[in-house]
């Protein structure tokens, strides 16, 4: 009971996600939230780096908070180079305008339960590097292990407290049939 | 029935119908975080090769059936690639991938198929979603997943009705509740406004 109420939030926020996977799009149909805010800042590349290097020197200078990786690096049909950062609050797109000298940042933000979804897989070891994402990672992580704890304690409880419960036994039994024979069938 | 012993019942319930599936979240959640430190998922590698008619091989999704239809093939249709005389695309189901190449002139289908292991199976598990696959065993994941979803949240509030019932935990369960929310979703919000 005691872990239960200390990570309700954690249990909430994993239902929540849970459901939203469920209108998620197959892979490949992913379509990014709308532009929301463009901002732009000057800045001279380097001339002895590939578009890699470049993308890497640029993720740094520009700074985004929450920043995962930098991903897709490619030229546009202006041969401006351009790839985008991960956040869990939604991507942002980077273009290097080389003649302009000048980097345009995208924002792309995502809706309040994209960004959930994206908090739900932090741990100590995951997620953004700033205190509060951390403090949700750890969190997280505890979370995990409680949930662990609660599902074994849970039915440890049952059994000790109200073992012949003829309808409890029936729906342990054919949900962990059901359970076995699906994992079967898909092995 | 007292409307605490119904919320019991239900509280059980629901425990108990999604037992095996929590426990499949759980363990999945924890393969997650710390498969760093695991020995890594022995995975099973076999290839053979079948033959088929290229009349009966159309188009990649032609193909991918017929091999599903008459020779063990099953799941998700993945990456179909087309060029002159040959065919790639991939089925993949949960803790099983077939990377499959068709040569039009031979008639000769190489599958290679990889078996995963037991922990990256239920990782591939834990990330099923959506009912739009091909193959209907995921489909069947993923609605055990968004029905567990609800479960949890019902579990949740169910839960606060039972403790709450239990008028002696309720200043000890009332701080837990208290310091566990401020905590979590002050570390959301701002994580969010940063």
């Amino acid at each position: 009971m005691y872990s239960g109420l200390l990570t309700l939030t954690a249990l909430v926020v994993w239902g929540a996600t849970g459901i939203h996977a469920v209108f998620l799009p197959p892979p490949g149909a992913h379509q990014p939230p709308e532009v929301s805010e463009v901002r732009e800042e000057p800045y001279q590349a380097g001339g002895d780096l590939d578009d890699k290097e470049l993308a890497g020197q640029i993720h740094e200078f520009v700074d985004i908070p929450l920043a995962g990786g930098h991903y897709n690096i490619h030229r546009d049909d202006d041969h401006n180079l351009k790839f985008f950062v991960f956040t869990v609050s939604g991507r942002r797109e980077i273009t290097y305008l080389e003649e302009r000298r000048t980097v345009r940042i995208e924002t792309r933000q995502n809706s309040l339960i994209q960004f959930l979804s994206s908090m739900h897989t932090s741990n100590s070891r995951r997620g953004p590097r700033v205190l509060a994402a951390r403090m949700w990672g750890f969190y997280n992580e505890f979370s995990t292990w409680a949930f662990l704890f609660m599902t074994v304690s849970g039915v440890y409880l049952w059994i000790a407290s109200r073992p012949g419960l003829r309808w409890a036994q029936i729906l342990a039994g054919t949900s962990a049939a059901m359970f076995i024979v699906l994992w079967a069938v898909t092995r | 029935m007292t409307v605490f012993r119904l919320m019991r019942n239900i509280h059980l319930g629901l425990g108990l119908g999604f037992g095996l599936g929590a426990l499949m979240f759980a363990v999945s959640s924890l393969a997650f975080i710390y498969g760093y430190l695991l020995p890594e998922d022995s995975a099973e590698e076999s290839a053979r090769t079948v033959l088929i008619p290229a009349e009966r091989a159309s188009s990649g999704r032609a193909l991918a059936l017929e091999l599903m239809r008459d020779h063990g093939l099953k799941g998700d249709l993945r990456a179909v690639e087309e060029s002159a005389g040959e065919i790639r695309f991939r089925i993949v189901r949960p803790g099983s991938n077939a990377d499959i190449v068709y040569s039009a002139d031979s008639g000769e289908a190489r599958i290679q198929t990889r078996r995963l292991g037991f922990t990256q199976m239920l990782r591939q598990i834990h990330t099923v979603h959506g009912f739009w696959h091909d193959h209907l065993p995921s489909n069947v994941w993923a609605g055990l997943s968004v029905l567990g979803s609800i479960g949890l949240i019902l579990l949740g509030l169910t839960g606060i009705y039972l403790w709450f019932g239990m008028h002696k935990e309720r200043v000890v369960g009332g701080v837990l509740l208290g310091v566990g929310m401020v905590y979590a979703i002050a570390a959301l919000a701002l994580t969010r406004m940063s």
